[in-house]
């Protein structure tokens, strides 16, 4: 996967584990809905490692850098470049 | 009084769209959402473009003509013999 593609996954997976939880609140003792947020969030943290190691830190207090100080290379997640394209069907 | 009656609530409806319970003699000025089942998710691009990770869910506004809304208005529906003039 490039860059984008990366992102877009990692993004769409992150999408799905907040969509899971919101139904988790009203559903706790849904089993096989808390198997798929678990799955999900593990392959999210997974997606998200490799991005990291490739692209840089995605925030400025919870990712590892390497010297020097990797936050201050731009883009940063709020602009415009740093942002994929998704197309209707969900092509990146 | 009406809606903790089961004999109120049609079950025929898919369990995977619960929109379509269909909910009888309640009453006015309450709302009521039926309980979501779990019937699996999208795949992580196709949630992420249509808004939800839902299938059952998943209901894009489907813009029309204005003057398509108002040939289909019905006057008075549901206001019975108040209606007449």
């Amino acid at each position: 996967m490039n860059r984008n593609q990366l992102l877009a996954q990692l993004t769409a997976l992150d999408f799905m584990a907040v969509d899971l939880q919101l139904f988790l609140d009203s559903h706790p003792c849904d089993s096989e809905a808390i198997s798929r947020y678990n799955d999900i969030v593990s392959k999210a943290n997974i997606l998200r490692s490799e991005y990291e190691n490739i692209c840089g830190p995605l925030t400025s207090y919870r990712s590892t850098s390497n010297c020097p100080w990797q936050w201050i290379d731009d883009p940063w997640p709020w602009q415009g470049s740093f942002n994929f394209k998704l197309t209707r069907d969900g092509g990146v | 009084m009406y809606i903790n009656n089961p004999e109120n609530i049609d079950t025929s409806a898919s369990p995977c769209i619960p929109q379509e319970t269909v909910l009888r003699d309640v009453q006015l000025a309450a709302s009521y959402v039926p309980f979501q089942f779990f019937c699996g998710v999208m795949p992580p691009l196709e949630s992420l473009s249509k808004g939800t990770a839902f299938y059952e869910l998943y209901s894009p506004y489907q813009k029309r003509e204005f003057s398509n809304l108002e040939s289909e208005k019905e006057p008075c529906q549901g206001r019975g013999n108040q209606c007449d003039e």
